[in-house]
């Protein structure tokens, strides 16, 4: 399992990548709460972006509600973004799909959680476009 | 939950249904069209009893798992197959929730001298429990009357016992009051009673004690009642786990066979092949190199070991 960041003004972009299964499941559960919890971050709203995924046991998805609940508690949401067709198996098996927002894409939920965070997105996409 | 008269006649009609398009103009054409065009919940129900498993270890005395309504209709086999005893049975008790045990008054060889009735447990309040469901006002019949001899046998946690030719351990379980799944070894087979256990979402580091419990079991019979969603949710706290869980738990104590049990009683027949079709297609998504039979336990399944 991998892990890696990106903000977008106030939206936290967290894509995740591999194997989330019972293997470092200590580690994922306590990076996603990091975030979660972070009292110094500048960011309102987090996005998980699972296109990487390789597939998510139970295990991944307990920390998965585990970090909503204590996002929920202190109002800094937590959306799902890019399942791709394993991803898009698990969280309808599960009914995860019943507890979460799931959005196509990371654009398809920066735009339905933020302005500022679609306009800090697409700023970035256009200065890649441009290089 | 039992079948009522209106899901017959939906079974009924949808086999009828189907058979339209099959030209069924022999018995053998009949045979083949129930083999090969009925799924199981059309042609067969999963029943509405409630927890209650024998284990054939191949013992004259019999080992069974839990007094649920099932007890009753195991009684009533025995009795109709090889009479009203003598015979010994050791009860194994996950807990005294009613469901598990209310069976109890109507397992009919408990009432005829001669037979012995072993219940296992746990709990302190176990004898007092199944006395007082054998009292007024909850039934007609005191547990005094009973005519077999009856032992009630406390086991600590964690603690083995040779019973019936099986070496018998108990396992604390996360449930109101707690529960103990049971775990029988007996040769190189071992089979473990694993139900109404909470696999909680914030105890994921103790899933090393229950993946140790079941290291290569040949069969887990496991409390797979919710989704994983309702699980950690809604029903939280209830006591119960979810199918997926038990797909986790196996592949990891790289268990044999995993049997789904104690169906979600507001669920249908339909639902329940749903689930396990789905638990089916979640054990081939998170499989690495263990593959894991998945079944759904109903009324009457026999499996061998």
């Amino acid at each position: 399992m991998e892990l890696h960041e990106q903000q977008f003004d106030n939206v936290l972009v967290l894509g995740l990548s591999g194997k989330i299964n019972h293997n470092g499941a200590d580690a994922f559960r306590d990076a996603l709460l990091s975030y979660v919890e972070s009292q110094a971050a500048s960011y309102q709203m987090i996005v998980l972006n699972m296109a990487e995924v390789e597939y998510m046991s139970s295990v991944g998805l307990r920390s998965l509600m585990l970090a909503a609940k204590k996002s929920k508690a202190i109002a800094r949401p937590i959306v799902v973004a890019g399942l791709n067709e394993t991803m898009r198996e698990i969280f309808q098996i599960s009914r995860f799909n019943l507890l979460f927002d799931v959005f196509e894409d990371v654009l398809a939920a920066i735009s339905d959680l933020s302005a500022e965070g679609l306009s800090a997105y697409q700023a970035q996409s256009t200065g890649q476009a441009g290089e | 939950m039992a079948l009522d008269a209106f899901a017959v006649e939906r079974k009924v009609r949808r086999a009828l249904e189907l058979a339209v398009e099959h030209s069924l103009d022999s018995l053998p054409a009949v045979a083949e069209f129930m083999a090969e065009s009925l799924s199981f919940p059309i042609k067969h129900t999963y029943g509405g009893n409630t927890s209650c498993v024998q284990i054939d270890s191949g013992s004259d005395e019999f080992v069974i798992c839990d007094m649920g309504s099932g007890l009753r209709v195991f009684a009533q086999d025995l009795m109709e197959k090889r009479g009203a005893g003598p015979f010994t049975f050791n009860l194994f008790l996950s807990h005294v929730h009613w469901d598990h045990i209310m069976g109890f008054p109507f397992f009919v060889h408990a009432y005829i001298p001669g037979n012995t009735v072993r219940i296992f447990g746990s709990h302190d309040v176990l004898e007092q429990v199944i006395r007082a469901q054998n009292s007024a006002p909850c039934f007609s019949v005191p547990f005094d009357v009973l005519g077999a001899n009856i032992e009630f046998i406390h086991m600590d946690e964690g603690e083995t016992r040779d019973v019936a030719g099986l070496r018998v351990t108990n396992m604390r379980q996360a449930h109101g009051g707690d529960s103990y799944g049971y775990r029988f070894e007996r040769a190189d087979k071992a089979l473990v009673f694993s139900t109404d256990a909470e696999h909680k979402i914030d105890a994921v580091d103790d899933a090393g004690d229950v993946v140790t419990f079941f290291r290569d079991a040949d069969l887990v019979i496991f409390d797979a009642m919710y989704s994983l969603a309702d699980s950690v949710s809604v029903k939280e706290d209830w006591g119960h786990s979810s199918n997926i869980v038990g797909v986790d738990l196996c592949h990891l104590a790289r268990v044999k066979h995993y049997c789904m049990f104690h169906h979600e009683p507001i669920y249908d027949d339909e639902m329940i092949h749903q689930v396990l079709e789905e638990t089916i297609r979640y054990e081939q998504l998170v499989r690495d190199d263990h593959e894991l039979k998945v079944s759904s336990a109903y009324d009457g399944l026999v499996i061998d070991l």
